[in-house]
């Protein structure tokens, strides 16, 4: 039992009242695990360590957490129903953020009138639930583990009710541990080095190492050391910031890396010299010089700080920034995905000096197949939870931190099984000026001083940037997860804006990946040296060593730098609205990273060998195309049978259930949003957000992924995925950026790669070799890309090692690219959205049609891959996209979707799911003159396509735009019905609900349960 | 010409009233933020167009005493996740306003809910929208059947047991008596909560709120009768309700998003009514402001200047709104004023001046006839609004046409009205104009219609 000075207060339903979450997990208990545990009751538990008397703990019980129309309330006693025989109690491990803790706290401050101590934890919430069925420990511990939290996070009793219930109150350290130790570099062999890099979790390869050793053994350094009261021997606290500085996550050193390129297939070999500067950087440069030629200067900000900029119109900007969050993920979904958007939220709140408001987040998830029954490896989870753990995540994060989640899209690929891809992005608004400084630079001079916003400090986290930088396996530290906390994020975030506005701040950065060490090493090199006091970091509990202080990657902070004359203002500030500033150090200029803890030395760097003391990487890359081919399908297909099945296959099917769960339209300024029409379901091509409510401007975002088509060819995979995104947003009347002087029409391209392990081991990684060589053609395309339609990339990411490891097998991720686009819409009025209007208007597909059904759901339908993999034509795609430009400027469209999965077939079908009645019919009997076989026609993914269509008064001026790129293929019809003909035959005949059936009960809603536990019979018992 | 000199008129008093020398005070609304709420700037947006002056102050900011609430006419709780609503939606912030005391300058120790109190009783008005709904329930502000200021009802998790985003059509209670829902019988906006199911401690709870029409707003089918059937009923609310007012209709709170909805686009099928020619440019979100600042204006006391506030004056979008001009609300006797006057010119500028405040306090359907006729939306033809035409107000004039358009709504249809009108219109039309009359019917449901009826009479003319 717990000491005494503890008390217990637990909530349970009245009787009359529906336990929706007791209910729930009963049924999942039975669906997802095969067991049967009889009705569920589920109860609220808190523990307070607070001093209260007894009287004031019931009252605290019943004023602030009972709802007297739901709960009983039971004090310092469990109480159950009395057929309960077995119980599950869910804790937190100690450490683990707990906001309903933290809310309890400020409520009991309130309802006390007094000033508590709200910041450390001294109320702790669980779960407790009762199960009518005795169950062995084994079956209720799987139940915790699988449904109810996860082992990295919660702490979990389980037993049988007669045996007594065992309670768990976390107890974090209480003791300040200041050791700091260091390690012996000098003399240490190869193997040791190593060894010494693998157990410390460095990820550092030998020549880093090595590196690392040569520093220290330098005479100069030596002497520095010894004048400045550092022992010799490196410190723990400077191995672990040179080893998150140099990580793969914060350095790119692959995409910086040499590379000796070969095509195995012509013999031609080349050197390239870094990806990132080849084909990123120096496409972009490209890119802006044809802009400013041109008159365009809203290119403001690229590939430095923590988002890229570009110009809305004369008062602000439009910053943005795409990230991933694949490692946390995959060991813990919900906490991996909300801190993924946190975090990512933190970049263009933090750009510049910072306080940009945000407008809207998207999410790209790639996961395995949920329905798999695959067995699992070690420390693998089900697909299933995965992506409900994800999906939960990001509700939260967006939701609570009142950003609309407006786009995304869910890729699944058993490959993803392993280590799911997490893609997180946020666009937000910045004023040009703060305080009269340009609010995109960020300027700091010696002596300012180094402020801490937001959260504590805990051990969550620790090493988050080394353990993205390696492969996943089963022994993935407990440590690596952190618990985002959304409302202590949204009061710093608020914060920020005001004080960013009254010219408070200098500049922000974030802390998100390497904590401190990473957000004050980067802010250093801007006036060249920082001075960090550790002892004056507030911690959420004690015993912390200085090392973990610096590297914890604890949520929901922000690094300022800040004038000292502002200081007094800025923490009044703080005070008012309630968040935590703490004066940490001070910036330098000596060339230098100190930290210190109280007297004690901890750390001493030098700022140069930190940043640009990390040894070159040299790589190989071997290129030869896979041998595939087209395959023989069987003959007599039907095609309505084949469309019905596409549209409920698990990468094309209706995701509302995700959708609808978040909130995609908070702040009222969503004008495209995922789903549209009278019925609410037919799917939009990209997103279209105004910036405020006195201007109809706005931005339009899409996202572009084809893992599949990598299979075949990275490169057209690459280009794609590129096409994708720019398509999308030229449907929904995005016009493409630079053709007239000066137009001011900003584009901003988000690249994120996540590949798996890349670097040939001709033990632990045979094929490495390809793998990098699909990688460089990937960067060719989008050099390829941009510059054909003059797109900028301003900010991307790249995530090297996307494998998991377990049991002797391994998973790893198909090499994957997203393109997330933006562009601006002059007036969002103006955008076209996918769905048919009204009948009699006519039905056109722009673009050109092939036989390119290589990696195409149609194929997959089959498992075939084939070979004819879609390619971009570049010069013809930008010749339509302006044409649909002008369409769009004369108001010729009524609606717009582009052709992606699933091809032409699906795109009708999709564009008929707005209303009921509306339907089409369609004859592709003259279309190019019966060319292609009809498959191809229907279900071909040829790129940059569009079925668009055209009110019957517009047909004159719609016809003269496009001439032969528009193909008139049938009309809109009031019938409900689809019909296709070809060559004189019904080749395709359906209801158009039928078809919205097949999509909306798809794989997706059906195991998020649409429609199952949504009776409402049993709220209605009480009345 | 008798038109030119009313314009020369028009002007001379809406800049008197730009400089603020009319003694009328514009709608003030407060609309508190900070600790998780999160739609702060879309109420104010809503506010600010439908002519009110919106001020978003940090709670603390209240709290502390920096701002009273006292300096305004309507108090705002918008939505979000107020402390995360990790106890309950809206617990841990109802919780703040009924216990922590706020230090006042006289030392005097009290509650922001004691604040609220007197603020209702003082005649004043309370809103809250979602979250800020769950608040005022937490609080007991609503329903408030017994007066207790007592939770009586609450709001738990949607029988789904999910969060949802989705659109749903709403009726309005016809006896709801709160100025709020003046006017309106069906409403479409979204909602977005995971926690929005009206549950109710017994039966009699129901039959008091539903005897005394408290239950304003239901969830309903497309026959628009009310249902428990999700997802049209997305929570599993009890009396498929969705909004709740207290007895004196100043307090009124209700899951869904009206200000979610201020412009025809926030619409999931804004394509399709567009292509129908069914847009009128501003969402339906929009009236329920609109209603209240319409009945604040027309009989509010003047109130004074307000502290200043955290977050105002910024060059960025979504800080700076077009505001209407300040202008003549309120004048609430200038009618009887301008009955009784001998004199020609006062009469004159009385009548100007009620032009201007009709311009304010325009119906639903001269409001929606509005939306479709102004910037030249109809044939690129010119209307002004509430013109003053002789010793007439008409609703809408196109000066071009000497077209005069006249929305009938109740009053025009009592007794003694219709002969007036009869005598009005034939006066006009010996003064050379043309005069079409619609009904406020026709304007709601057929305004695609109507703006065709009104191009055709324009061309007739031209060619005639």
């Amino acid at each position: 039992m717990e000491t005494t000075s503890q008390h217990s207060i637990q909530l349970l339903l009245k009787p009359s009242q529906h336990d929706g979450d007791g209910r729930r997990v009963a049924e999942a208990a039975a669906r997802h695990l095969g067991l049967s545990t009889g009705r569920v009751q589920a109860t609220a538990l808190y523990a307070v360590r607070y001093p209260l008397s007894e009287s004031q703990l019931r009252a605290f019980a019943g004023a602030c957490l009972q709802d007297p129309v739901l709960h009983e309330v039971s004090l310092n006693e469990l109480r159950h129903a009395p057929e309960m025989r077995s119980y599950i109690l869910v804790a937190k491990g100690p450490g683990v953020t707990d906001d309903e803790g933290t809310s309890a706290q400020n409520a009991l401050g309130d309802f006390l009138n007094e000033a508590l101590d709200t910041r450390t934890q001294h109320i702790f919430s669980k779960r407790l639930y009762f199960l009518e069925n005795e169950l062995t420990d084994a079956d209720l511990r799987r139940l915790a583990e699988e449904l109810l939290g996860n082992r990295l996070i919660n702490r979990f009793e389980v037993g049988r009710v007669a045996e007594g219930i065992r309670d768990f109150t976390p107890r974090p350290g209480t003791a300040v541990d200041n050791t700091v130790q260091t390690v012996r570099l000098e003399g240490l062999s190869d193997e040791a080095l190593l060894r010494l890099s693998k157990d410390n979790l460095y990820a550092l390869n030998l020549a880093e190492m090595q590196a690392i050793r040569a520093y220290y053994a330098d005479a100069k350094i030596q002497l520095h050391r010894q004048t400045t009261g550092l022992p010799a021997e490196a410190t723990d606290c400077e191995l672990e910031i040179l080893a998150q500085t140099w990580s793969e996550h914060c350095k790119h050193k692959e995409f910086s890396a040499l590379i000796n390129y070969k095509n195995l297939d012509t013999g031609e070999e080349e050197q390239i010299d870094g990806l990132f500067k080849t084909y990123i950087k120096n496409a972009t440069a490209e890119v802006d010089r044809q802009l400013r030629e041109n008159g365009n200067d809203w290119l403001v900000k690229v590939f430095s700080d923590n988002a890229g900029a570009v110009r809305i119109n004369a008062d602000s900007l439009f910053v943005w920034k795409v990230e991933t969050h694949n490692s946390p993920s995959a060991i813990d979904p919900y906490g991996g995905a909300i801190t993924g958007i946190l975090g990512n939220n933190r970049d263009p709140l933090a750009t510049g000096i910072g306080g940009a408001r945000l407008l809207f987040n998207t999410n790209v998830l790639c996961f395995g197949n949920p329905e798999s029954e695959k067995p699992l490896l070690t420390g693998q989870l089900h697909p299933r939870r995965i992506f409900e753990g994800v999906r939960k995540g990001i509700e939260d994060g967006g939701n609570k931190s009142g950003v609309p989640t407006v786009n995304g899209a869910i890729v699944f690929d058993d490959r993803y099984a392993g280590k799911p891809l997490v893609y997180c992005g946020t666009g937000a608004v910045l004023p040009m000026q703060l305080a009269g400084l340009d609010s995109w630079e960020k300027k700091i001079d010696a002596g300012d001083r180094i402020i801490m916003a937001g959260g504590r400090v805990g051990k969550d986290g620790i090493h988050g940037a080394t353990f993205s930088s390696i492969e996943l396996d089963e022994t993935a530290p407990a440590t690596a997860v952190q618990i985002g906390s959304p409302i202590t994020q949204k009061l710093a975030m608020d914060f920020l804006i005001i004080a960013a506005r009254r010219g408070l701040i200098k500049c922000s950065t974030d802390n998100g990946a390497g904590g401190l060490s990473s957000s004050i090493g980067e802010l250093a090199l801007i006036p060249g040296g920082a001075v960090v006091e550790l002892e004056k970091v507030p911690l959420k509990y004690a015993g912390l060593r200085p090392w973990e202080i610096f590297l914890s990657e604890s949520q929901e902070r922000f690094t300022l730098a800040v004038e000292p004359n502002k200081l007094p203002t800025l923490l009044a500030l703080g005070e008012e609205m309630e968040v935590e500033l703490s004066d940490i150090g001070h910036f330098t200029d000596d060339g230098v990273l100190e930290v210190r803890f109280g007297q004690k030395p901890v750390a001493r760097l030098s700022l140069k060998f930190l940043h640009e003391g990390v040894p070159r990487k040299m790589l190989d890359a071997e290129w030869q195309a896979p041998q595939v081919s087209e395959p023989t399908l069987p003959s007599g297909l039907d095609y309505t049978d084949v469309l019905l099945r596409l549209l409920g296959s698990l990468n094309i099917c209706s995701r509302e259930t995700v959708i609808r769960q978040y909130d995609h339209e908070v702040k009222g300024r969503t004008i495209i949003k995922p789903l549209m029409g009278a019925t609410g379901q037919a799917p939009q091509d990209a997103a279209v957000v105004r910036f405020n409510f006195e201007s109809w401007e706005g931005v339009a975002v899409s996202n572009g992924i084809l893992p599949r088509y990598g299979d075949l060819d990275a490169y057209h995979m690459s280009a794609g995925a590129f096409d994708e995104g720019v398509r999308q947003l030229i449907s929904v009347g995005a016009r493409l950026p630079n053709l007239t002087p000066g137009d001011g029409n900003f584009w901003s391209v988000n690249d994120n790669f996540c590949v798996p392990d890349s670097v040939f081991d001709p033990i632990s990684n045979p094929d490495g070799k390809l793998k990098l060589a699909k990688l460089v053609q990937m960067c060719q395309a989008l050099r390829d890309a941009t510059a054909a339609y003059c797109v900028p990339l301003t900010s991307g990411k790249d995530s090297m090692k996307n494998d998991f490891k377990a049991d002797g097998v391994k998973i790893s991720v198909p090499p994957t690219v997203l393109y997330s686009v933006t562009a601006k819409i002059e007036d969002v009025r103006q955008t076209i959205t996918s769905d048919f209007k009204q009948a009699g208007d006519l039905i056109y597909l722009l673009g050109e049609t092939y036989d390119e059904l290589g990696g195409s759901e149609f194929y997959q339908l089959f498992g075939e891959l084939g070979a004819n993999v879609p390619q971009v034509r570049f010069a013809a795609a930008k010749e339509l996209y302006i044409l649909v430009g002008e369409a769009n400027e004369q108001g010729c469209l009524q609606s717009s979707h582009d052709l992606s999965d699933g091809g032409l077939a699906v795109a009708v079908a999709e564009s008929c799911f707005g209303q009921d009645k509306l339907g089409a019919d369609l004859d592709l009997g003259g279309f190019l003159q019966g060319e292609l076989p009809l498959p191809a026609l229907l279900f071909s993914e040829s790129h940059s396509r569009f079925v668009v269509t055209v009110a019957p008064e517009d047909v004159w001026a719609f016809e003269s735009i496009f001439e032969e790129r528009a193909t008139r293929i049938g009309v809109v019809t009031d019938r409900g019905e689809l019909r296709v003909r070809h060559a004189g035959q019904d080749v395709i005949s359906v209801v158009t609900t039928a078809l919205r059936d097949a999509w909306t009960h798809g794989p997706v809603n059906r195991l998020l349960a649409v429609g199952s536990d949504l009776s409402v019979e049993t709220h209605r018992t009480d009345l | 010409m008798e038109v030119q000199i009313t314009e020369g008129a028009a002007r001379k008093v809406q800049s008197a009233a730009q400089t603020g020398t009319a003694a009328l005070a514009p709608v003030r609304a407060l609309v508190l933020t900070g600790f998780g709420i999160n739609c702060e700037e879309e109420m104010a947006a809503a506010y600010r167009l439908a002519g009110a002056e919106a001020t978003i102050v940090h709670l603390n900011q209240v709290l502390h005493g920096e701002v009273s609430i006292h300096d305004f006419d309507v108090l705002n709780f918008p939505g979000g996740f107020s402390f995360g609503d990790d106890l309950g939606s809206g617990v841990v912030l109802a919780n703040k306003l009924r216990y922590r005391q706020i230090g006042t300058a006289s030392g005097e120790r009290r509650t922001l809910l004691s604040d609220i109190k007197e603020f209702v009783a003082a005649g004043k008005f309370v809103l809250g929208i979602c979250n800020g709904f769950q608040v005022l329930v937490k609080l007991g502000l609503l329903p408030n059947l017994g007066g207790g200021f007592q939770p009586e009802v609450t709001l738990t998790h949607n029988a789904s047991g999910r969060y949802e985003n989705r659109w749903v059509r709403l009726q309005i209670n016809p006896r709801a008596k709160t100025p709020f829902l003046a006017g309106l019988t069906t409403l479409e906006v979204p909602v977005r909560h995971g926690e929005g199911r009206l549950v109710l401690p017994d039966a009699a709870t129901g039959a008091a709120l539903e005897a005394a029409g408290l239950n304003c707003l239901s969830y309903v089918d497309a026959a628009g009768d009310g249902t428990s059937q999700y997802p049209l009923n997305p929570n599993g609310a009890a009396l498929n309700c969705a909004g709740l007012c207290d007895t004196t209709g100043q307090v009124f709170g209700l899951m869904p998003h009206p200000e979610a909805y201020l412009a025809s686009e926030n619409h999931p099928d804004w394509g399709r009514r567009k292509r129908a020619g069914a847009v009128s440019g501003e969402g339906q979100g929009l009236m329920l402001f609109r209603n209240i600042v319409r009945h604040i204006a027309s009989g509010a006391p003047l109130v004074t200047s307000p502290a200043g506030p955290l977050f105002v004056g910024e060059g960025e979008p979504g800080e700076s709104f077009v505001r209407e001009p300040a202008a003549a609300y309120g004048a609430s006797n200038t009618a009887a004023d301008a009955q009784l006057t001998a004199d020609k010119s006062k009469w004159h500028q009385t009548l100007e001046r009620f032009g201007q405040q009709m311009r304010h306090n325009p119906t639903p359907a001269e409001d929606a006839l509005w939306q479709a006729l102004r910037n030249r939306q109809v044939a690129g033809i010119k209307f002004r609004r509430q013109h003053s035409i002789g010793r007439f107000i008409v609703d809408f004039f196109s000066p071009d046409h000497k077209l005069i358009i006249e929305v009938d709504g109740g009053v025009q249809r009592e007794t003694g009205q219709a002969e007036y009108d009869e005598g009005r219109t034939h006066e006009l039309r010996e003064l050379g104009y043309k005069v079409m009359r619609f009904s406020n019917e026709q304007v709601l449901r057929h305004i695609p219609e109507t703006t065709t009826e009104i191009e055709q009479a324009c061309q007739t003319q031209l060619t005639a």
